[in-house]
């Protein structure tokens, strides 16, 4: 239990996804207006991210390893990715069309974007075991959510803020990230992975 | 409230079918034409009772409680997500075998997605999910997503 709590903290804070590695950087950007639209693309990100880990681990170590073809790795994950993105889609509007009714409009699966590959192939380097991968896969994706939920909520208060014009818009928010970035920084003092 | 631009594109008998707008990054990216997540909204159904006149072509406001978004949310992936890993994880443990960690996460996932289901039938959690048009909006106008 604690090598998890240790490999979930390391993923999402010393290893972040976002101010760390600068992975997953136009939703960062684009669906950080309103902390509750940052939360609902962080959740269904965090869902996406944690099942490619599952899918992209299974392919690695029961196909693309023992046959000699890690030269298709990126080709396949990035397959395996988009067809996971589908099959949440899917899945969501089969299982509860209530919940894709309001999930549908307001995130139309953003979730293809770099964050996800990366992860994957992250994850493969690490060479981990299956529950481990899983756990890096959902810890990684855990940063991100908490990144973009902190970035939604400052960027409300500087809507009310007064931005020089030159600074208004998405200048002043590369500043907020360059700040928070460092702040972030903070945490590589910890020994995690 | 949450609030985002759609496009009508059918209207049938009190309900309008509508594709959502691409908004903030994705609105302005260079790659747009090429990227698989522009094409990855579907047409939803909306129902139009608050805005009669609305008709195809037009560009609708449509809201959620904010509060609404942030639940479904969390009853789509949290609980699918939580089963998962927790399954995955105590098989593991017990077991040491990556096989039967794979089968356990995906019965872990299989199980999660049973009890959202069931969450999203009940009335009073499909009466709060469901959008509302709002109104309707001039050409030019764009909101956050």
């Amino acid at each position: 239990m604690t090598e998890f709590a240790l490999l979930l903290v390391g993923a999402a804070l010393v290893n972040n996804v976002v101010l760390a590695k600068f992975l997953g950087l136009c939703p960062f950007m684009g669906v950080s207006k309103s902390v509750d639209s940052a939360l609902g693309m962080g959740l269904a990100t965090t869902f996406v991210i944690t099942l490619a880990s599952a899918a992209s681990w299974m392919l690695e170590n029961w196909l693309l390893a023992p046959f000699g073809l890690g030269y298709l790795r990126i080709l396949t994950f990035i397959l395996v990715i988009a067809a996971t993105v589908q099959f949440v889609e899917l899945a969501v509007k089969k299982s509860s069309p209530s919940l894709y009714q309001a999930l549908g409009i307001y995130l139309p699966l953003i979730t293809t974007n770099c964050a996800v590959l990366g992860v994957a192939l992250l994850n493969v380097m690490e060479k981990s075991n299956f529950v481990t991968s899983l756990f890096y896969g959902f810890g990684s994706a855990l940063g991100f959510t908490l990144v973009l939920v902190m970035f939604a909520g400052l960027r409300e208060r500087l809507a009310l803020a007064r931005v020089p014009a030159a600074f208004a818009g998405a200048p002043v928010g590369f500043v907020l990230a360059g700040l928070l970035s460092l702040a972030f920084m903070g945490f590589a003092g910890l020994n995690f992975k | 409230m949450v609030e985002r631009i759609l496009h009508v594109v059918k209207v049938d008998g009190g309900i309008a079918w509508a594709v959502p707008e691409s908004g903030g990054a994705c609105a302005a990216c260079v790659s747009a034409a090429r990227c698989g997540a522009s094409g990855a909204a579907s047409a939803q159904a909306i129902p139009t009772q608050s805005l009669p006149s609305a008709s195809v072509g037009d560009r609708i406001v449509v809201g959620l409680e904010s509060g609404a978004l942030t639940e479904a949310a969390l009853t789509a992936y949290a609980i699918p997500m939580t089963t998962m890993l927790v399954c995955a994880g105590a098989v593991g443990a017990w077991s040491h075998s990556d096989g039967l960690a794979a089968v356990a996460a995906a019965a872990g996932l299989a199980l999660g997605m049973l009890i959202a289901r069931l969450r999203g039938l009940r009335p009073s959690v499909r009466a709060r999910f469901a959008p509302r048009v709002l109104r309707q909006v001039e050409p030019a106008a764009r909101c956050a997503p």
